[in-house]
C-alpha cells in the first residue's frame, strides 16, 4: 500500500509553519472531537480501513498546516470534510497516473464484532456493503447529506457542484439502494 | 411531470413549503406518483446507525508532536515535573468532587438527540413555564426569571426542566430558533468554585459557549453556528444577570 506521508508530521521544522501554538492546540482539540466522524467519512470514501486511516491522518495534518487560515465562526466540520474529500480526489488522480486504475479499491470492511447485538451488526454490515457499491460521486454526496446531515446547499458548497447535481446524485443513489433492498437481480 | 430529483428533495425536506404542499396534494390521488416515491425509499436512520456503529472501531486520534524548539526543550522537564505534581494533587481533588467540565459533554450527548420536532409541538404556555421556573429556581438555589429569559432575540422559550448530574440538579431551559434548531441553556451549581470567562467549544459537532461565576456554571448549546450561540449567550448573560 502506498503511504502518503510519514506520520507524525514534523511540521514545526518545515519553513513557513509559524502557527501560534495556542491556536494550533485549539484546532487540534477540535480535530480530536471530530476524529471519529472524520475517520468514518474517510472510510466511506476509501472503502477500506488502511486508506481511510491514512486519509484521515493526512487530513488532520493539512488542517493543522492551514490552522492560521481558519476563521472562528466558520463551520469547522465543513472545512475539515472538504479538505478530506479534496485530498482523496488528489490521491485518486495520482494513483490513476501511477497505476492506471485510480481508486477502484476492493471493498474491504471488517466490522467490529465486539457489539453484543449480533442482529444489529448484520443489519449494519448489509447497509454499509450496499452503500459501498454506489459510484464515487453518489457515495460522497450521500455521505455528506444522509450520514453527516449537511443540507443540499452545504454539500453543494463542499463538493463544489450545483445544488441540482446534489439532487440528481441523491435521487440516483436512492433508486439504486431501494432496488438493492428489494434483492432485485437487475440492480 | 415531476422529476426524481424533485421527489428526492421532497423526501429530504428540502423543497420549499409551497412546492411541498402542491406535491402532497397531488400525491393523495396519484398512485403512480406514490409508486415512484416508493422506488426512492431510503431508511435514513438505518444509514446513520450503520455509520455510527463504525465509530467505536475508529483508530485512536493520532499523536501530534509538540514543537521541538529550544524553549520547549528547556521548559519540558520542568513542565513534566509540575504536571506530575499537579496530577497527584488533582487525583485527590477530583476524587472528592464532581468534575464540572464533564457535565458539558453529558449535556452535549443529550442535546445531540434533539431535532426540531422534539420541541416545536410544545406550546409555550406561560403558566406552565412559570411553574417550571419556580421549581428550577428552588432546586438551583438561584432565582431564574422566566420573563427575562424569554426575551432572547428570535428564540422561543419552550420548557425548563430539572435534570441531574452526579447528584446535583442540572437545569435545562429549552429554546427553539426560528429555523427550528433546538438550543439549550443549562445551569448547574459550580461545585468546583473556579470561575471562568465565556469560552466556546464544539461538542459533538454542536456549537457551545460556557462560563462560570462563583456560584454557578452555565452552558448554551445547539446548532452548528458558533456565531449564533455567542450572540445568544451574550443576551442570556445580560438577561439572567450572570
Amino acid at each position: 500500500m502506498v503511504r502518503w506521508r510519514n506520520w507524525p508530521p514534523d511540521i514545526y521544522n518545515t519553513p513557513g509553519s509559524g502557527i501560534i501554538h495556542s491556536r494550533r492546540k485549539e484546532i487540534e482539540a477540535q480535530l480530536q472531537v471530530l476524529w471519529p466522524r472524520l475517520w468514518r467519512f474517510a472510510l466511506g470514501l476509501c472503502r477500506n480501513r488502511a486508506d481511510a486511516e491514512d486519509l484521515a491522518q493526512a487530513t488532520c495534518l493539512r488542517v493543522l498546516e492551514n490552522a492560521a487560515k481558519y476563521r472562528d465562526g466558520t463551520h469547522f466540520d465543513r472545512w475539515v470534510f472538504t479538505i478530506c474529500r479534496n485530498l482523496w480526489h488528489n490521491e485518486c488522480r495520482a494513483r490513476r497516473l501511477r497505476q492506471g486504475n485510480g481508486c477502484n479499491c476492493v471493498y474491504d470492511l471488517d466490522l467490529p464484532s465486539g457489539s453484543a447485538d449480533a442482529e444489529a451488526n448484520i443489519f449494519h454490515a448489509e447497509v454499509l456493503s450496499k452503500v459501498m457499491t454506489l459510484p464515487d460521486a453518489q457515495r460522497e454526496t450521500l455521505l455528506l447529506v444522509y450520514v453527516e446531515g449537511f443540507s443540499y446547499k452545504e454539500a453543494a458548497g463542499m463538493l463544489d457542484i450545483p445544488v441540482g447535481t446534489v439532487m440528481s446524485r441523491l435521487a440516483a443513489a436512492r433508486k439504486k439502494l431501494a432496488c438493492l433492498n428489494k434483492d432485485d437481480p437487475a440492480c | 411531470m415531476l422529476s426524481d430529483e424533485h421527489l428526492t428533495a421532497w423526501l429530504d425536506g428540502e423543497l420549499p413549503q409551497h412546492e411541498a404542499d402542491l406535491l402532497e396534494r397531488r400525491l393523495a390521488g396519484d398512485p403512480e406518483l406514490a409508486a415512484r416515491i416508493e422506488a426512492l425509499h431510503l431508511e435514513r436512520s438505518g444509514l446513520v446507525a450503520a455509520f455510527a456503529a463504525l465509530e467505536p472501531s475508529a483508530p485512536p486520534f493520532p499523536q501530534m508532536e509538540s514543537p521541538p524548539t529550544w524553549r520547549a526543550r528547556l521548559v519540558r522537564p520542568i513542565a513534566v515535573a509540575a504536571l506530575v505534581g499537579l496530577a497527584i494533587g488533582a487525583g485527590y481533588w477530583l476524587g472528592s468532587r464532581p468534575r464540572i467540565d464533564d457535565w458539558r459533554m453529558e449535556v452535549a450527548h443529550y442535546q445531540f438527540l434533539y431535532v426540531p420536532d422534539t420541541l416545536t409541538d410544545l406550546r409555550p404556555d406561560p403558566a406552565r413555564i412559570k411553574r417550571e421556573f419556580s421549581v428550577a429556581s428552588e432546586r438551583l438555589g438561584r432565582p431564574l426569571d422566566p420573563d427575562a429569559l424569554s426575551r432572547v432575540d428570535g428564540l422561543t422559550l419552550r420548557r425548563a426542566q430539572v435534570l441531574g448530574f452526579q447528584g446535583e440538579p442540572l437545569i435545562q431551559i429549552a429554546y427553539t430558533a426560528p429555523d427550528g434548531t433546538p438550543i439549550a441553556f443549562c445551569i448547574m451549581r459550580n461545585t468546583a468554585g473556579r470561575q471562568s470567562a465565556p469560552k466556546n467549544a464544539r461538542l459533538l459537532g454542536l456549537a457551545s459557549e460556557s462560563w462560570q461565576d462563583a456560584e454557578h456554571a452555565y452552558l448554551v448549546i445547539g446548532g452548528d453556528d458558533p456565531g449564533r450561540i455567542a450572540g445568544i449567550a451574550r443576551q442570556i448573560r445580560r438577561q439572567a444577570g450572570s
